[in-house]
């Protein structure tokens, strides 16, 4: 009987080489088949086949070849057994059994399933976080919406909906709450007291309320506000509705108020708004001037910092009028070279670095910065320092849709090894963040780039100055990454204000 | 189904593209030229990866992929890669090998090598993977990278898209040896470029597949085994764990990459007849 | 809220829900996607409808007249009697939402030029085609006059129809005769061995049917359709027992008239050699079910899904004669030997309207046998109806699935929750040759596509004034 040539071609079907190979081989066995190749259409498999003598095959690439010789029966034979075999469906559909009920997709479906849910906490992309946020109010649920870039007037949109609805929205922009001991979102293990805090800037809040539970008090309620709230056009929504709502809260006898500058007229009706209060409040509005607002009255106190507003609202709780002065860091002038004079700061929270802009101001060092506060300004190119720079790395020119580093600090580890490395760097100044939603372990990356900075730079390495926000009932442990980055030389500050101080002084 | 790391190269939040084929466990995407592969996260990275847990591929292939603000979807699929991290390899092993390492040194490579060489041996017998023809072309790219460079283009020709299987067994050793030549360095440098010049000409003749490894390859980026197998081989650390992840890659391809770095390794002289002399 | 157990639900990232839980948290996170397809315009469109009570006060409505509709199969007569509009006309329906001749699908083509040989317009189907593309015939949707077609879908004015009413509002439904597997109208098939069969059943079969139907006094459907689902149809793509109910019905009736023994033993042997024939009343009884349904301002209930061999499309209580188009999705099919999706048309027909009623896909889990046509286990098939209880208004409680524990199928789409959730209703479905005539060539399951349900919720909005930038 003669022998004849035969392929088939199946454009761009994929099969791994295993099975490739064991179909190859299985065609081979076939009694009447002399040669079998399954292969994909590559130019050198093609040559291969002609070489083998199992002819010329027009196939691409991307197309698997099935080519076999020998007598008529058998080639028919063949194509068939390969046909069935490469066309079996993948037997990973499992045969009967219960199927595990499918995840729910909507809030809608959450809360027929479950009646008793009462918050929604929001972290999808900004452009759809509205909408999730008014679903759950229509449903009757409170909300946090950690989300940024949602469009203005869907912020309103939300707010005034809730009012309606006597609901608490917290956000957009929301990054830390905590709701009846529960950590929402980017928050520390604090314990339960007697202090609320309301808060439109999420690192902020989680100073204060960790300073508040090391200085031996705790926390009723963090409510989060969104970095928007205090614009003029929102008009404080959120925040009038939270001091009210601690306000006529039995858990709460001191009440803080934190915000970034906020729009003028705003600030005004909130300050009336917390003066009108049987509650002592006190404020923190970054950067503001106190005496804009009337300055300090029994009711309601100004604080500068936001080490200073949880030490005067601790010292409130306890019925003292005024925090005990905190003994300052004790730190030693370190000898720097010639043309080591730079302040280079890589922060992980935004408020951190905005306060040390302030800080440092206040100690007469102008610097660069990509969020600079009055009298600072953006530095010529964000990839490259000159001149002191403080720099927050959470902003979007930095993440560009990667996660921010509190989530992932490898990128801010390596920017901190670029200054460190820098030899106009005199002083490196850095944040620590912990608590929930923050990276497991936030140092290991740090001292390596300390380290390395140290081995590669010829000449006195700069002085690192850090604090680290968090507590000791953190995942993370506070005294234990404390303790670490000591162990490397680095001087940790009691808190964000007082490492600004120390590094801003430091600096020749 | 949950994203648990992406690639160094995973491009950034928003791209379009399409589903270009699907597996068992695995998926690529076509986006940007690029080929994203999503896959179980049992599976170690590469540069253009993101890993999931706890997913069942149902996307069919030229289905259209999206991804916007950090959400990537396709088929029935929806992954949110905002808050993943983003796997990078480490830097090279240091101190690196030098153009002349010291006697004691280029005896410990040798003898690395024929630690994995053994190894790779029994993995292959024991599964019945081995592909005849093979060494046969990867001795003449040898022979053509040490002493006639002008016949690198022929030798990598011969090999681009050669055996079965969705990346053919001929460019996953063309990247295992890309993989050495591009981690160890100075000495390494002109046989790396010869090669990769020679791969970039060829890449088309095999798989979509195939050709985005061996492309990345040629700029230098590679997936973790076969970078943690190199650097095992370099500082002498965890070697045998490194060689058995590194042959555990997909059907065939470990094994032909692992060839491949070998193939790397006595291109660069490590090779036993030189620990006799 | 400060004395309440905080019980959470996660949308977006899954750590957050992960360390709630760590801290001693109740929490429920999300499988979530981008709504509405991933527009953010339409997904708080589709917000500011969740629980608005105007909308779940109209789908109240809505859903009450479907389920307490009785369709009844009363009548066979011609087209042209029961539509009036077609009486005297050169009008032709066909399935799914309008379409121009030029647009048309193979398929459909080939079922139009057979139609018009039919009623005697033109000679051959080569003429008959020239004349559809001359403009001297019109072309309307079944659906817009009350009535329903598989595949094709072609009702000219001399086909018979079954009259189906709705005992509850009196209102009819009409669909064709089925005409059984191979070359058949429906398909596309035109040549003179199909029409000799057509030209059958509008004379003998009809001629003997009509009196034996009417004999009848009004066949109830429902519970024979609820039947049939505890026999191992879906009543979509399987009807094998659906058909021997009705012909157990049927039969006594039309041997009371005494029709002639040949007539006879060429009806029966007709009726009893298709497994589809009851699919046409199956359709006919779902579509007088939610007609009553149509209609309702603001109502988010689906009231139509159909094809038409290039669009889907589908039709919203409470947005009037509104079609939502988009291109049909792929079927996930097994292709008889021979074929391959190559060969397939678009998914084709108006029989999606059993699924709008809570048939078909979403009773799936009555019918283990129907799954195999997509190579899934019977746990598949209990899990697809199960899925469709998360985007219906209700559930029927005259179709209760064995497999469910006797549970009542899902029914009243509420295009709210597609859009919200993804979930895309299932079909199952034929699947037709693309040239004209070949046939069936596969068998298997699609989903109406989501961009259809997203439009429908923009419009909704619209409609309460809440689409737009600010609401």
């Amino acid at each position: 009987m003669s022998s004849i040539r035969e392929h088939r071609i199946y454009p761009n079907r994929y099969q791994d080489s295993v099975a490739l190979m064991a179909l190859s081989a299985a065609l081979a066995e076939l009694p009447g088949i002399q040669a079998a190749s399954v292969v994909m259409g590559t130019g050198t498999n093609l040559d291969n086949l002609r070489e083998a003598g199992l002819g010329e095959v027009d196939a691409g690439p991307g197309d698997l070849v099935v080519a076999v010789m020998g007598d008529e029966p058998a080639t028919v034979r063949a194509l068939e057994l390969a046909d069935e075999r490469l066309s079996e469906q993948p037997s990973s559909r499992g045969a009967g059994g219960e199927v595990a009920a499918p995840p729910l997709r909507s809030l809608r479906q959450a809360v027929e399933e479950n009646p008793a849910h009462n918050l929604a906490l929001i972290s999808v992309p900004g452009p759809y976080a509205a909408a999730e946020a008014l679903k759950a109010l229509r449903l009757g649920l409170n909300v946090m919406v950690f989300s940024d870039n949602v469009p203005l007037d869907q912020e309103i949109e939300i707010k005034r909906f809730a009012e309606e609805r006597d609901l608490l929205v917290m956000g957009p922009d929301c990054g830390t709450a905590i709701v009846n001991g529960l950590p929402l979102g980017f928050a520390n293990v604090v314990r339960r007291g007697r202090i609320g805090v309301v808060g439109a800037s999420g690192t902020g809040m989680q100073e204060i309320t960790s300073r508040i539970h090391q200085l031996g008090e705790g926390v009723s309620q963090a409510l989060g506000t969104g970095g928007h709230d205090l614009s003029a056009e929102v008009g404080a929504i959120s925040m009038l509705r939270g001091l009210r709502a601690l306000a006529a809260d039995d858990g709460t006898d001191v009440i803080v108020l934190l915000s970034k500058p906020p729009a003028e007229t705003v600030a005004k009706a909130v300050v009336e708004e917390a003066r009108a209060l049987d509650v002592p409040v006190v404020i923190c509005f970054l950067g503001a001037d106190p005496a804009a607002f009337g300055g300090d009255t029994p009711g309601v106190r100004f604080a500068a910092t936001l080490a200073g507003a949880a030490d005067a609202a601790v010292a409130l709780v306890r019925g003292a009028d005024r925090p005990a002065e905190s003994p300052a860091e004790a730190y030693e002038q370190v000898c720097f070279a010639p043309g080591q004079r730079d302040l280079r700061g890589v922060f992980s929270g935004g408020t951190f670095c905005y306060e040390a802009q302030l800080l440092a101001r206040a100690e007469g060092i102008r610097a660069a910065s990509n969020t600079p506060v009055a009298g600072n300004t953006m530095p010529a190119d964000v990839a490259v320092s000159t001149g002191h720079t403080l720099l927050d790395l959470g902003d979007d020119v930095f993440t560009r849709g990667r996660p921010h580093p509190m989530i992932d600090p490898a990128p801010r580890d390596e920017r901190l090894l670029a200054e460190a490395v820098d030899p106009a760097t005199a002083v490196v100044l850095f944040d620590v963040v912990l608590g929930y939603g923050a990276a497991d372990d936030p140092v290991s990356g740090l001292l390596e780039a300390i380290e390395q900075a140290r081995a590669v730079r010829e000449g006195p390495a700069p002085a690192f100055v850090a604090h680290v926000c968090g507590t000791d009932d953190d995942p993370q442990d506070r005294s234990a990454v404390v303790a670490r980055l000591r162990e490397a030389g680095v001087l940790v500050a009691e808190n964000n204000a007082q490492a600004a101080v120390i590094a801003a002084r430091m600096t020749p | 189904m949950v994203a648990v790391s992406q690639g160094y190269l995973v491009p950034g939040p928003g791209f379009a593209g399409t589903v270009h084929s699907v597996f068992a466990t695995a998926c690529n995407l076509v986006v940007d030229g690029l080929l994203l592969t999503v896959h179980d996260a049992a599976a170690p990275h590469t540069p253009t990866s993101v890993r999931v847990t706890g997913w069942r591929p149902e996307a069919r292939a030229g289905e259209p992929v999206r991804c916007s603000a950090g959400i990537l979807s396709f088929g029935p699929h929806v992954l949110d890669l905002r808050a993943v991290p983003v796997w990078t390899p480490p830097p090279p092993p240091t101190p690196p090998l030098s153009l002349s390492p010291t006697p004691v040194r280029a005896r410990s490579v040798i003898t690395g090598a024929e630690q994995v060489a053994e190894l790779r041996e029994r993995h292959v017998l024991a599964r019945g993977i081995g592909v005849p023809g093979l060494d046969v072309r990867a001795e003449r790219l040898l022979e053509a990278l040490t002493d006639r460079p002008y016949e690198v283009p022929g030798a990598v020709a011969r090999l681009v898209g050669f055996g079965p299987g969705l990346t053919p067994s001929g460019d996953d050793l063309l990247v295992g040896t890309l993989a050495v030549l591009s981690r160890i360095g100075r000495p390494a440098a002109r046989a790396f470029h010869t090669l990769a010049d020679g791969v970039r000409v060829h890449a088309h003749r095999t798989t979509d597949v195939g050709a985005h490894y061996l492309r990345l390859a040629a700029e230098g980026h590679f997936s973790e085994p076969i970078i943690g197998l190199v650097d095992a081989l370099v500082s002498g650390a965890g070697l045998p764990a490194r060689t058995k992840a590194a042959l555990r890659v997909g059907a065939s391809s470990g094994a032909d990459g692992v060839a491949g770095v070998l193939l790397g390794l006595r291109v660069l002289g490590f090779s036993p007849d030189r620990k006799a002399a | 809220m400060w004395s309440e157990h905080l019980d959470v639900v996660n949308v977006g990232l899954a750590g957050f829900g992960d360390d709630l839980r760590a801290a001693g948290g109740s929490v429920t996170t999300l499988d979530w996607r981008p709504p509405a397809g991933g527009d953010p315009d339409a997904a708080l469109a589709l917000a500011r409808l969740v629980g608005h009570p105007e909308v779940e006060r109209a789908n109240q409505v809505a859903f009450e007249r479907y389920l307490s509709a009785q369709p009844v199969l009363t009548d066979v007569v011609p087209a042209k009697e029961a539509i009036t509009e077609m009486a005297g006309e050169r009008l032709i329906l066909h399935s799914g939402p309008p379409i121009a001749w030029e647009r048309m699908a193979g398929p459909v083509r080939g079922a139009i030029a057979g139609a018009i040989v039919f009623e005697g317009w033109a000679q051959t189907p080569g003429q008959a085609a020239e004349l559809a593309a001359s403009g001297a015939i019109s072309f309307a949707p079944a659906h817009h006059y009350g009535a329903v077609g598989p595949m094709a879908g072609v009702i000219s004015p001399s086909m018979p129809v079954w009259v189906v009413r709705d005992a509850t509002s009196g209102r009819l439904a009409y669909s064709n005769f089925n005409e059984g597997l191979g070359k058949v109208l429906r398909f596309g098939a035109n040549g003179p061995d199909v029409l000799d069969r057509l030209r059958w059943i509008g004379g003998e079969l009809a001629g003997a049917l009509r009196p034996a139907v009417r004999r009848l006094e009004g066949l109830e459907l429902k519970p024979l359709i609820g039947q049939a689902l505890h026999m191992g149809d879906e009543v979509h793509n399987r009807n094998a027992a659906a058909t021997g109910l009705l012909l157990k019905r049927l039969l006594p009736a039309l041997i009371a008239t005494e029709p002639d023994n040949a007539v006879l033993r060429r009806a029966a042997e007709f009726i009893t050699g298709n497994d589809h024939f009851f699919l046409n009343v199956s359709m006919a009884a779902c579509k007088a079910m939610l007609d009553a349904a149509a209609g309702v301002p603001h109502s988010s209930m689906v009231t139509a899904m159909a094809r038409n061999g290039v669009n889907f499309g589908i039709r919203v209580s409470g947005t009037g004669d509104r079609w939502f188009q988009a291109p049909a999705n792929p079927v996930d099919g097994l292709f008889f030997p021979g074929y391959s999706v190559d060969d397939a048309a678009p998914d084709l027909g108006d029989s999606a309207i059993t699924e709008t009623a809570g048939l078909g896909g979403f009773a799936m889990a009555a019918s283990p046998a129907i799954v195999k046509f997509v190579g899934g286990t019977p746990a598949d098939a209990t899990a697809h109806s199960r899925r469709m209880r998360e985007i219906t208004i209700g559930t029927n409680p005259v179709f209760t699935l064995p497999a469910l524990d006797f549970g009542a199928s899902a029914a009243g789409i509420d295009v709210r929750a597609v859009a919200d959730t993804g979930l895309q209703p299932v079909i199952n479905t034929g699947i037709a040759h693309k040239e004209a005539g070949v046939g069936q060539i596969g068998a298997g399951v699609t989903t109406a596509p989501l961009p259809c349900f997203t439009q429908a919720v923009v419009a909704l909005a619209d409609g309460l004034g809440l689409a737009g930038a600010a609401a």
